[in-house]
């Protein structure tokens, strides 16, 4: 029982930081919607998720294991998991993380951001009437 | 107890390479199953080039890179029809200097154009392989402009569309591709052929005379037994399925493809619109080690390309209209090695590129960036992380002469030469007609035999070949 309830504690840590992380990187992306009002990404993340349960197991193993790791960077000196910093502080990790000298630092950033932009992008221009009220 | 089916030839995978395999060998009175892994979808089922068709149409969600330096996404379709459901429909013949290669290096016998004519013109009526009546999308005609300007050979790439006689606003023709599903699959079931969806092809085994395809359709086995296999899974599953049917002489050890690096381009006029059409002209002045065209310019792919500038002041859904994304590729060389990995349904793909490749990437990419300033671009975002943004000529020496690994962003969405034909049989894996050697009745015919990457789209060299080869071995039977 402890093991199963480890493994879904893991599970459901590693959705939070998913989840947390398609958001801000949508948010960063989204022009659409400057005052913020619709910021519900669940169709995004879904997108990414339904993506990563495709991918070959030799690449979304590695993948979530960096986002288990990214999502715990940093813990000792912000105090807390990155799903539940303030926003401001998880953009901060984001930009450091897309422009770190480490490869692995950058490709997980620039896999997690390329997914969110195609679904992003992919909307409705439900909000292009907005757009074009801004002129 | 396996469920099991009988045939004569079963033809693995119904890309064009396998449409076009049943539908010949069907047509001539064989007992021909075609099986496909993926679904039989309608050709409208989804939008071309969106995300829905990413989901349902291709293979790992079009997330099975190639490892190198960089990680080069592969694109495979895994649906009725392969690649053809996917693609830019762009045609081209084999050029006549890639077949005497192929002649030469190879082996490869009765490959001189006379013998394939027929097999190009046939593959063409049945496609409806034309120019576009109409007017071309804006983007293409500013390829055009520059590609004059500078004095460089360009050409209008002809497509497998079928164009309606009415035009939309602007002379814009609107067509419907030619897809397998629109053609050689409907044509193959039409002349007897037994299309089975869903299965996935495990494992063949000799059977005395006969093969026998062990393979699964929704957890349940499936045998097939037949006198002779087509295998036509594309360049990265045929060969994947052979090795593990222990078959790997020459196998899976030369995957090549067409590296591609894109620019998006951004102009004073409007150039883009709702239609996901790409343009066909392409330029060929550097042929056959670059050519450059255009590329899906859609919203959702704008966005993408620009993620390697994320500090670009770009207002994209304010702007896209006047942006367009342009491609360069070269004609890649063939490191690329496909092997399976246990307890993984995907194989593993490694591929290298040199130095020179680089430089060459560089090259072309300079070039491309020129012709698009020529036609009027007043801004450049290459496909490279950190390039600052290009406003004119001056900018192009801010392009590194060696494309560098770590930032540049290559694609490809061809893949062939994994099982190459010829009978120099101490490095090509089939024979001149697609007979692996040393296995009687078991054929590779797809993009897998072509010998060499062919520097342009190669679904014409695919068909043709495959229809030859067909045709070749109905009447050896």
């Amino acid at each position: 029982m402890t093991s199963v309830s480890s493994g879904r504690e893991a599970m459901s840590y590693l959705s939070k930081t998913i989840s947390t992380l398609c958001c801000d990187i949508a948010s960063m992306h989204d022009h659409s919607d400057p005052i913020g009002a619709d910021a519900s990404y669940d169709d995004v993340t879904e997108f990414v998720v339904e993506q990563l349960r495709k991918m070959p197991v030799f690449f979304s193993r590695p993948i979530l294991l960096a986002t288990a790791v990214f999502g715990v960077s940093r813990l000792l000196l912000e105090g807390s998991l990155f799903h539940n910093r303030p926003p401001h502080r998880r953009c901060l990790q984001v930009e450091n993380w897309r422009r770190s000298r480490f490869a692995t630092s950058r490709d997980l950033i620039k896999f997690y951001t390329s997914l969110v932009v195609l679904a992003l992008y992919s909307r409705p221009a439900t909000s292009a009437r907005r757009m074009e009220g801004d002129g | 107890m396996a469920e099991t089916i009988q045939c004569q030839v079963a033809v693995i995978g119904s890309g064009p390479g396998g449409a076009v395999t049943a539908m010949t060998l069907a047509a001539k009175g064989f007992d021909v199953v075609m099986l496909e892994e993926g679904p039989y979808l309608k050709p409208d089922a989804c939008a071309p080039f969106s995300i829905e068709e990413m989901r349902r149409k291709y293979r790992y969600g079009g997330l099975n890179p190639a490892l190198g330096t960089p990680k080069v996404p592969l694109v495979e379709a895994c649906c009725v029809g392969g690649g053809s459901e996917i693609n830019s429909g762009l045609y081209h013949r084999t050029p006549p200097d890639v077949l005497e290669l192929w002649r030469e290096r190879f082996a490869v016998q009765h490959l001189k154009e006379p013998d394939l004519i027929s097999h190009f013109e046939a593959c063409e009526s049945a496609l409806s392989v034309q120019l576009n009546p109409g007017r071309q999308p804006a983007a293409s005609i500013k390829m055009k402009i520059g590609a004059e300007r500078l004095g460089w050979k360009t050409i209008e790439v002809p497509r497998w569309f079928k164009y309606s006689q009415m035009r939309a606003p602007n002379n814009v023709a609107r067509g419907i591709r030619q897809s397998m599903t629109e053609t050689f699959v409907p044509a193959a079931e039409a002349a007897g052929c037994r299309i089975v969806p869903g299965v996935r092809a495990e494992k063949l085994e000799r059977t005395g005379t006969h093969w026998q395809v062990r393979a699964v359709r929704q957890g349940d086995a499936l045998a097939i037994e037949t006198e002779a296999v087509f295998v036509c899974c594309g360049a990265i599953e045929t060969p994947a399925l052979l090795r593990r049917s222990r078959i790997k002489k020459n196998i899976g050890n030369s995957l090549a493809f067409h590296p591609t690096v894109k620019v998006v381009a951004v102009f004073d006029d409007e150039i883009n619109g709702e239609s996901a059409d790409i343009g066909a002209q392409q330029v060929k002045e550097f042929s056959p080690r670059v050519s450059m065209g255009c590329s899906i310019s859609s919203l959702p792919y704008l966005a993408l390309a620009m993620t390697d500038h994320p500090g670009a002041r770009v207002n994209l859904r304010g702007q896209w209209r006047q942006m367009s994304i342009y491609y360069a590729m070269i004609c890649g060389p063939t490191t690329g090695v496909v092997r399976n990995v246990p307890l993984s349904r995907a194989p593993l793909i490694r591929y290298s590129l040199s130095a020179q490749d680089l430089r060459d990437l560089s090259i072309a990419l300079v070039n491309l960036c020129r012709l698009l300033f020529a036609a009027g671009a007043t801004h450049l975002y290459p496909g490279i992380a950190g390039l600052p943004v290009l406003e004119g000529e001056g900018d192009l020496e801010k392009i590194p002469v060696e494309l560098p690994r770590n930032r540049t962003s290559l694609m490809t969405a061809h893949l062939f030469s994994s099982c190459p034909m010829g009978q120099a049989s101490d490095f090509t894996a089939v024979d001149s007609f697609g007979q692996v050697h040393g296995h009687r009745n078991l054929f590779v015919n797809d993009a897998s035999l072509l010998c060499t990457a062919p520097g342009v789209n190669p679904q014409g060299s695919i068909m043709a070949l495959a229809r030859r080869n067909a045709l070749h071995f109905s009447k050896d039977l």
